[in-house]
């Protein structure tokens, strides 16, 4: 398997994980909407809490969090000394 | 000179920052020194419009990379606050505080939809297209699938979609123009679409960028400033972090009142203006019933789904230097939107409390009508048809669900509700305004961009020069924003309505044929256009079955008019799978595809289209 299949490989296993997590913050979360929102955080109800800050900061964090690991991937996998960006730059 | 420029972006826009907090703290010794209300309101929307003016006429140019990509050198940081205008419109600026403040928590499903529907974006589409180098969003449909046909129906799908979002945003600035300026609304909207021409027209989305920079740092000064003023003022600095009493108090408070439905005949009756809402729902309790869970987890998939769909939020991640710096600028997107998406509860619940809550000075809720009436805010915005009192029960004492405001209201009213100096007033409306300007210039930008290069260059004439293109991409903008004002000035849906309209009108035509175009090579060009004009059709059938202006039918599953994408898209999905496996050939055209694909997959090098 040549390096570019690799990150390929890898890139579309993450992407599974990326769409289980989006679902389980999105979705999952709010068929329990009525359970949740017994509990509290931060002493607001947990649902209300979710849907106001919560999975917000879920989509945040984890976009942040996504643009770093595929940054990592590039450099280990499909980026050999030199190699350039879009326009021609040096990839840095 | 152009690379100063953009080498000098943060001390720019900090001197433009500085610059428009001196201008806060000159209007506020100017309302000290006697300056009416009607001159402050005046002076923020001309002087910030007259901003943004100038720099979109700073911005022009004649060269089509820069008018179509912004010469694709936006720096990441830069890109996600021109994304966050651009996403922003004046539906969540004026209307989504609102829309929490009357639905509670059913309303908030748009809030985490309209944040979730990044990641799709960041994971599934936005380093692809990018990689590929395309100019519109059409452009991706076209080169990938191949072919004319399919190139026009993603034109179709996109100018459905962005025309019907555009009315909205024109609706908006007409209406914060004739209030501001003090004209009819109709004649706001043309104030409106002429301040948004003055941005684009000639620089493109050179100048479109740079003015929606500009935008996002007034609205979301404009918007955090009276939400931690009001913070502050009940002992609260950090209101994010700090409501959990207040929102248990709000609880109390509506137990104690009683959250009350009136009939539609007693609203009849007692002349309640329409389109102005009592609360009648539980600000943070979740409605019971796995019914009110569908309906809420349906409104997100079609948020989130429509967010990766929208021509004109892809469009803005072709402007990058790079695939890396698109997908960091997805999350910066998101860093900008979330300022202003956590505040928006915090801002509902503090403006709920401030009316509620007997120990406050400001509250009006169980207070004798005569004295509610003499209270200057509530004649101002009574006079004006956007608050009504009827007393149901004739006790002359204001109940919950007898005082009535109309949705856009509650941010625009709040600081004179909480007894903010007058010039907050004026800031904030200076920061609908740029909400709503920067989404319709982003809007209308897109559609005229689709129609000069995919439409009038791709397929009509494809030898016409450079400065023909660019000719005619500026005639389509003049026609498609005064086709919008048009619309607009006829105030056919609601602003709201029209907004969940074009996510899902996006959602059926575009999403699929956008990410399996990405992620699947087997997919056809037979598939592709299948599921456009098939989505799109299904999704259109429904809504005129269900909406309520037209058919009025119940809705099948509570899938209402706002929620129809979630008919359409997966039948786009099933009949381009369908028919892209019945007209696969392992040819060479296939294998043309494949290669691309490959190429698209790779994060470096030189764009697809760029290597042709």
């Amino acid at each position: 398997m040549s390096n570019k299949e690799k990150h390929w490989d890898k890139t579309r296993g993450l992407m599974f994980i990326t769409l289980a997590l989006w679902f389980f913050f999105g979705y999952v979360v709010f068929m329990f909407g009525e359970s949740l929102n017994s509990a509290s955080f931060l002493g607001y109800p947990l649902a209300y809490y979710m849907c106001a800050q919560g999975s917000l900061l879920h989509s945040l964090l984890f976009c942040f969090g996504l643009q770093t690991n595929r940054k990592l991937l590039t450099k280990s996998l499909v980026l050999p000394k030199g190699r350039t960006n879009n326009e021609g730059k040096i990839y840095r | 000179m152009k690379g100063k420029f953009i080498d000098n972006l943060p001390k720019i826009y900090g001197l433009y920052t500085g610059g428009f907090a001196a201008f806060i703290i000159l209007m506020a010794i100017a309302e000290q020194a006697g300056m009416t209300a009607k001159t402050i309101g005046i002076m923020f929307v001309a002087f910030t419009v007259l901003i943004y003016a100038l720099i979109g006429w700073l911005s022009r140019t004649i060269q089509v990379d820069a008018y179509y990509v912004a010469g694709r050198q936006v720096p990441t940081v830069f890109n996600g606050m021109a994304t966050a205008a651009d996403w922003m419109s004046g539906a969540s600026f004026v209307a989504m505080a609102g829309g929490i403040y009357f639905g509670g928590y059913t309303y908030m499903a748009f809030l985490v939809g309209w944040t979730g529907g990044y990641i799709l974006v960041s994971s599934l589409l936005a380093p692809y297209l990018r990689k590929f180098g395309c100019y519109t969003v059409p452009d991706f449909i076209g080169t990938r699938y191949g072919g004319n046909l399919a190139r026009f129906c993603a034109v179709v799908v996109l100018v459905l979609a962005s025309f019907t979002y555009v009315t909205a945003q024109i609706n908006a600035t007409g209406t914060i123009a004739s209030r501001a300026l003090g004209v009819p609304f109709e004649l706001g909207v043309w104030v409106g679409l002429i301040s948004i021409l003055m941005c684009s027209m000639l620089g493109g989305m050179r100048a479109v960028t740079w003015t929606q920079v500009a935008q996002y740092i007034v609205l979301i000064v404009a918007y955090l400033l009276p939400v931690f003023w009001m913070g502050a003022k009940l002992g609260n600095p950090f209101p994010h972090l700090m409501l959990g009493d207040e929102v248990a108090r709000l609880g109390e408070l509506e137990a104690q009142f009683g959250l009350v439905k009136n009939a539609a005949a007693d609203l009849k009756a007692a002349g309640v203006p329409g389109g102005l809402s009592s609360i009648s729902n539980s600000h943070a309790g979740v409605p019971a019933g796995g019914m009110a869970a569908w309906k809420f987890i349906s409104l997100v998939i079609c948020m989130m789904v429509g967010t990766a769909s929208l021509p004109h939020i892809l469009m803005r991640y072709f402007t990058t230097p790079s695939v890396k710096s698109a997908r960091k600028s997805v999350a910066w997107s998101l860093f900008f939107i979330f300022l202003l998406y956590s505040s928006a509860p915090m801002l509902a619940t503090l403006s709920k409390l401030q009316l509620m809550d007997p120990n406050l000075a400001t509250s009006i809720i169980g207070k004798s009508i005569a004295d509610v009436q003499a209270i200057q805010w509530v004649q101002d915005w009574t006079a004006a048809k956007q608050v009504f009192i009827a007393d149901f029960n004739g006790d002359g004492i204001l109940q919950l669900n007898e005082w009535f405001m109309r949705t856009g209201v509650v941010v625009l009213a709040t600081p004179e509700v909480a007894g903010l100096p007058y010039v907050i007033s004026g800031l904030v409306a200076a920061g609908g305004m740029a909400a709503a300007m920067s989404t319709a210039d982003g809007l209308v930008l897109a559609i005229a961009n689709a129609l000069s290069h995919d439409l009038y260059f791709k397929i009509i004439d494809p030898k016409a020069d450079v400065q023909k293109r660019l000719i005619v991409a500026r005639a389509l903008l003049i026609v498609i924003g005064a086709a919008g004002a048009f619309v607009a000035s006829m105030r056919l849906t609601s602003i709201l309505g029209a907004v969940a309209w074009a996510f899902d009108f996006a959602m059926s035509g575009l999403f699929f044929p956008l990410v399996l175009g990405v992620w699947w090579k087997k997919a056809t060009r037979q598939g592709a256009i299948a599921g456009m004009i098939g989505g799109l059709a299904a999704g259109t059938a429904y809504l005129i079955y269900v909406g309520p202006k037209f058919m009025a039918q119940t809705p099948w599953l509570g899938i209402d008019h706002l929620r129809f994408g979630i008919i359409g898209a997966p039948v786009c999905l099933i009949l381009m799978v369908i028919v892209s496996m019945m007209t696969y050939k392992n040819d060479a055209e296939a294998k043309a595809i494949s290669a691309m694909l490959d190429e698209t997959r790779i994060p470096v090098g030189k764009t697809v289209l760029g290597q042709k």
